[in-house]
């Protein structure tokens, strides 16, 4: 059922705006992605001024953790944050409305060279992104190109319309024990997993060192590597300045502890993970989400 | 002698972590208790010999007991004993543990979906086991 089919609740202020938003969304990712890019980035901006969220202050202290962060203005960061936050989100609507091939004209021609080795067989690897930018951009590029891989999602809805295989580890331990034995027979095979490190669910790493905080990760991406053996290639979807998705992949990361030790290899790749993530944040800081400015400002400081 | 003996009969010294680790755990733990932390790091195919190939009853008992500290082998594990948190405590990261065990141990491809279709238990891998190996067991879909 739409969001326009649905009966507008009395309940409680916020469940009115939720259907409110849940209008706007089912309106605007009927215009197609690049209106929704733009409107969506628009509404962005407005509702920080309107709402004064993500607060300035909040993005001031989280970018006051890098020294190359700390020059940035918060009041403008803020709503460039929220600003990317509902481009993301409209981008998701069109996604989920028309699956993700709609969004595969938004992809940059350019980067499109870097990703095709991994279609080429090159044998199993888990590729390992971070909720930063479009994250749909990721699968909507591999459907360009057709490389197959298998998700690791927290939520159906994390996973669209037309972007391949998934497994959902956002139960319980029996659920997510089945979401990596899946995934484990799916490198063991020769294919490419996609798992965010910085995820909620399941167990969590040792603390790393991320924008000058100790924050833990999802522990499933290292484990994975552990277990199957396969390297760990970090990958990450941005926006580019004229409004076109870049994903970018890194090489595979020097881990430099072998997989036989354990929970030292665990926490040397979460480490070489985070360190890897955090160059990437560096060179596009507005894309960070507001529940990742919310998540890096409980954690403690480095 | 006669008191260390007494001792080690009564109770289990357990290390866990590397030795270059800081959380290097030594525990003194009362033997007959179930605790999920790996007993040694012998290889899988060194703990069931060939010659168990042909019983993976046996086997898969022998891997669980290397794998869960505190069982005590084959007669402690009924059919019905789950392995995750309900019944032996193994975590989702053990379970995958073990079942990477028994393909290496029985040198078996077990299916992706195995732990989709239903509860895990000692008697269900084993028949999966069993199934893989060839004509011992029972087919999954026959297996509660």
């Amino acid at each position: 059922m739409t969001a326009s089919a649905l009966p507008m609740p009395r309940r409680s202020n916020s469940a009115v705006a939720q259907w409110v938003h849940r209008r706007l969304v089912d309106g605007v990712s009927a215009l197609g992605a690049r209106a929704a890019v733009e409107l969506g980035t628009n509404a962005g901006r407005l509702a920080q001024r309107v709402r004064g969220r993500p607060r300035p202050e909040d993005v001031a202290d989280v970018f006051r953790g890098h020294i190359a962060l700390q020059s940035i203005d918060p009041e403008r960061a803020a709503r460039e944050i929220s600003g990317f936050a509902y481009r993301n989100r409209a981008l998701s609507a069109v996604a989920r409305r028309y699956g993700v091939s709609a969004v595969k004209r938004l992809i940059e021609p350019g980067c499109l060279a870097g990703l095709a080795p991994l279609g080429a067989g090159r044998g199993p690897a888990i590729l390992v992104t971070w909720h930063l930018g479009p994250g749909c951009g990721i699968s909507a590029a591999f459907d360009r190109l057709g490389i197959e891989s298998l998700a690791v999602v927290r939520h159906p809805l994390a996973a669209l319309d037309g972007c391949g295989a998934y497994v959902l580890a956002g139960g319980g331990e029996a659920e997510r024990a089945a979401a990596l034995w899946r995934a484990v027979r799916y490198l063991k095979d020769g294919g490419l997993v996609l798992i965010a490190a910085d995820g909620l669910a399941g167990d969590r790493t040792r603390p790393v060192e991320f924008l000058g905080r100790r924050i833990l990760l999802a522990r499933g991406p290292f484990v994975l590597a552990r277990l199957s053996g396969a390297p760990l290639i970090p990958i990450v979807a941005s926006w580019t300045s004229d409004r076109q998705i870049r994903v970018e992949q890194g090489s595979a990361l020097d881990v430099g502890v072998p997989p036989s030790n354990g929970e030292a290899f665990e926490a040397a790749a979460a480490r070489a993970t985070a360190s890897w993530m955090e160059r990437r944040v560096l060179q596009s800081p507005r894309e960070l989400r507001p529940h990742t400015i919310r998540w890096l400002q409980t954690a403690p400081r480095a | 002698v006669l008191v260390l003996s007494v001792l080690a009969a009564r109770w289990r010294l357990e290390i866990t972590g590397q030795p270059a680790d800081v959380d290097l755990r030594i525990t003194l733990r009362p033997r007959g208790v179930v605790a999920a932390m790996p007993r040694d790091r012998r290889a899988p195919d060194r703990i069931v010999p060939a010659a168990r190939v042909a019983e993976p009853g046996v086997g898969v008992r022998e891997l669980i007991a290397h794998r869960v500290a505190g069982t005590d082998g084959h007669a402690a594990l009924a059919d019905d004993v789950p392995l995750g948190a309900d019944g032996l405590g193994l975590d989702s990261v053990g379970v995958v543990e073990l079942l990477l065990d028994c393909e290496t141990a029985f040198g078996v491809r077990l299916p992706p979906d195995l732990a989709e279709a239903g509860r895990l238990t000692v008697g269900r891998l084993v028949g999966l086991v069993g199934h893989a190996i060839g004509g011992h067991g029972e087919p999954r879909s026959a297996v509660s």
